[in-house]
């Protein structure tokens, strides 16, 4: 209320009063009152006083005394697991009494970059009747803003999500890769943003990453965190199929992050490369694993002392025997644990390109080679893990240290379902960081530590679920698998990557496999494409109606149909894949080396001679691609498009 | 389009059609250093990228193709380099920029339609097609 004067306006003083009661309370704010008061009341008479923090806070001085200043009474809030932190945040207060309902209608967010490629994200509460904002706040990271609008019980737009999605993306293309740009980024970026990225940009931007320092604090001024951002890629990267292929292309990516990420989030990044290989590996690759000898270099020297040297590209390994057997085949190089199971010493190479060494100085034996990203198995605590046998390279890489084994301890601790370690790992984590907010010049690399921490969680969640699915899944009904996590994601079939049909080929049926490994070559290419397109495609070359067609092959590349279902859409990947190979093996072209490869496929325990005798060259191909595809259906459980062997060469007869 | 790179494109077409079959000269020292199924494969691409009506089906890039995707690794661009590099009338006409095959600027767009057109009107589309769907009602 102002003063109003004679004439009916408003007099300076008047004015004056009222822009302060209309402006704003840019000071101190007690948070947890606040939150707490918008949670508990929908709708309220807004009053700013009621929110302003009498916190003082008592700091030192040049002079010897103290002085106190104000500070906000932060917001707590709570981890999954119950433990709490101080969110950071900003706000102010309009000064308006007036009526406030907490609505999604009345509630506007918008995100924002500092100049530092740092994040804020705004809320702005309106008043019920006036298009003004009565209370302003900022969090400067995803995870706060998701946990206060779920602790309002407010939901985050769409329209935010897109805008931080394209205020991302176009700082990424202007970063153009340059790692001391999309440190920042990445280490800020939330988990939808990385996640949307195309598989080759995070690549090449992992890449540069691993080719710059990888610190808390790279230089004074950026502060930047890139192991975090090292983690957040690696953790949310879309298709794990590819990172895994693109890792196996450059093991020595895995060994130049180990060796320059900070020591307190080694264990992250090895669980991270388990929760990617966990996703590829097989039942089989699981089961073959050679077993990891997670021991004291030292200990096992003293033991014994032919194990005289450790080198870049080896891993000890043991097999496991009984003490009796091993004895009685007078092997020296064992030892037996405390479950009283005996083991045999030996050491893996690496089949890694660069770890060539031969083992002149070592007097034990080369029990096998491994692959970077083959699984290795070891033990803890009587359980099976399974890591990459690159991080186990990485682990005797200089000498299998007490620390190098406590930090693959603490890994595997937390791949234990059981309670007590997963704990155990969190509340160290936990201690930490609330260690580090206490630091209030080290309040942002706090922030970012808490942010990570919930991604770990995340992780280790994941984990726990890829090994039980891994352990359940069978060799033949992967494609199940995938055909029901693709629905369930909803992509579609345009976004099938050569990763996935790879995946989903190989080792199934023989042809399959060949058909997997041509197409890995490059060998074959595939299309999809629109309904229209594939019909006016087909029928501008052959002159025919495509309505019946609903794949076809040309010059070493197959196309589909964009409405082909994922089930049908492998099958015929095969069916075309076969049609390629033979025109690449030049099998097509020879009648008489045609009919012979063609008689000598064994189906379902038969052999097809009886049925393949009178075709004609044109036919034999046809029947060649359909009986593939039939063993494929078969091994997948698929249904058949023809019953039985006679039926479908009753149908080429009559059609080819 | 010139004389010499319509007869470079009538060889890609010839040994993608007949495979080995073909005398090559052009491409003889691309096909020594790749073997004759990178040469393959490498020739598919470009003669495909370059076909009007499969840019239009495929909805390519018609100024730059992609050496590096989910189907491309980075041998591929490395084998597409060894393909420019030993076949000198090939890389009048392209040249890698980052991870992108592009046209030189000395090849202009009038001789870009023209390859493109050549290739259209000359080489052959062999279909070999799966026909189980049901005829629609």
């Amino acid at each position: 209320m102002g003063f109003v004067s004679p004439l009916g306006e408003k007099s300076f003083f008047a004015e004056k009063q009222d822009l302060e009661e209309k402006g704003y309370y840019e000071g101190k704010i007690n948070f947890q009152a606040l939150v707490d008061y918008l949670k508990g009341n929908p709708k309220f008479q807004f009053y700013h006083e009621n929110f302003i923090s009498k916190r003082k806070k008592v700091v030192p001085n040049l002079s010897s005394f103290s002085t106190s200043v104000d500070t906000h009474i932060p917001l707590l809030a709570s981890l999954e697991n119950g433990e709490q932190y101080e969110m950071k945040m900003e706000g102010k207060l309009n000064k308006r009494i007036d009526r406030v309902v907490l609505r999604q209608s009345k509630i506007h967010f918008n995100f924002e970059f500092t100049t530092k490629k740092e994040t804020e994200y705004n809320i702005g509460i309106k008043y019920e009747f006036f298009d003004e904002n009565a209370i302003e706040l900022k969090v400067y990271t995803y995870e706060d803003l998701e946990f206060l609008t779920k602790y309002l019980e407010v939901k985050i737009p769409e329209y935010l999500r897109n805008e931080v999605t394209s205020k991302f993306n176009v700082a990424f293309k202007a970063a153009k890769s340059d790692c001391n740009v999309i440190d920042n980024l990445y280490e800020f970026a939330p988990d939808f943003v990385i996640f949307n990225r195309n598989n080759t940009d995070l690549w090449n931007d992992l890449v540069s990453l691993s080719k710059c320092q990888i610190n808390e604090e790279s230089s004074f001024f950026s502060g930047s965190n890139e192991n975090i951002a090292v983690l957040n890629i690696l953790s949310n990267f879309p298709n794990k199929l590819y990172l895994f292929f693109a890792l196996k292309r450059k093991p020595k990516l895995i060994n130049t992050l180990m060796s320059k990420i900070d020591d307190e989030y080694e264990q992250d990044l090895i669980r991270v490369l388990c929760v990617v290989c966990m996703e590829v590996w097989t039942q089989r690759s699981i089961a073959n694993a050679p077993f990891f000898l997670a021991e004291d270099k030292r200990t096992v020297v003293q033991k014994y002392p032919r194990v005289d040297s450790f080198e870049k590209g080896y891993c000890v390994i043991a097999t496991k025997s009984s003490k009796e057997e091993l004895k009685k085949e007078r092997k020296t190089n064992f030892k037996v644990n405390k479950y009283n199971e005996a083991y045999e010493i030996g050491i893996v190479e690496s089949r890694h390109d660069g770890f060539n060494f031969s083992p002149t100085s070592h007097s034990f034996d080369v029990h096998g080679y491994a692959n970077p990203l083959d699984p290795l198995r070891t033990r803890i605590k009587g359980e099976s893990f399974y890591i990459p046998a690159e991080i186990a390279f990485y682990l005797t890489e200089e000498l299998v240290s007490s620390k190098k084994l406590n930090l693959l301890s603490n890994v595997l601790d937390a791949y234990i379902s059981a309670p007590v370690a997963t704990v155990s790992m969190i509340t160290t984590v936990i201690r930490s960081t609330k260690q580090l907010l206490k630091n209030s010049i080290r309040s942002k690399i706090a922030r970012r530590f808490r942010a990570a921490l919930s991604k770990i969680k995340n992780n280790r969640r994941s984990t726990d679920e890829i090994v039980k699915k891994s352990n359940e899944r069978e060799l033949y009904n992967k494609l199940d698998d995938f055909i029901r996590d693709a629905k369930k994601s909803g992509i579609g079939l345009e976004e099938i990557t050569f990763y996935d049909i790879i995946k989903n080929l190989r080792g199934v049926t023989p042809q399959s496999t060949k058909v997997a490994e041509a197409a890995e070559k490059g060998l074959i290419g595939k299309r999809i494409i629109e309904d229209e397109i594939f019909e006016a495609l087909y029928t501008t070359y052959t002159k025919k109606p495509a309505n019946n067609v609903s794949a076809f092959a040309f010059g070493g590349i197959t196309y589909h149909r964009k409405s082909t279902p994922f089930e049908v859409f492998f099958k015929e990947f095969v069916h075309e894949g076969t049609h390629i190979l033979d025109d690449l093996t030049k099998i097509a072209k020879n009648k008489s080396v045609l009919l012979k490869e063609t008689q000598n496929i064994i189906h379902e325990g038969e052999r097809m001679k009886k049925y393949v005798s009178r075709l004609t060259s044109d036919q034999l191909i046809e029947f060649r691609a359909r009986i593939f595809e039939r063993e494929f259906e078969i091994a997948n459980n698929l249904k058949l498009d023809f019953k039985t062997v006679k039926k479908l060469v009753k149908f080429i007869k009559k059609n080819y | 389009m010139t004389e010499s790179t319509q007869t470079l494109i009538q060889e890609m077409i010839d040994f993608f059609d007949k495979k080995d079959n073909v005398n090559l000269n052009i491409l003889k020292h691309a096909e020594k250093k790749l073997g004759t199924l990178t040469l393959f494969v490498l020739t598919r691409d470009l003669l495909e990228w370059n076909n009007p009506l499969f840019i239009e089906a495929n909805n390519f890039d018609k100024k730059k193709m992609s050496l590096l995707n989910d189907e491309r690794k980075e041998i591929y661009k490395e084998n597409m380099l060894i393909l420019l590099n030993t076949t000198p009338a090939l890389s009048d006409m392209f040249i890698i920029r980052n991870n992108y095959l592009v046209f030189s600027d000395t090849f202009d767009q009038e001789e870009i339609n023209e390859l493109r057109e050549f290739i259209q009107n000359n080489k052959q589309i062999k279909i070999q097609s799966k026909e189980t769907r049901k005829l629609r009602s």
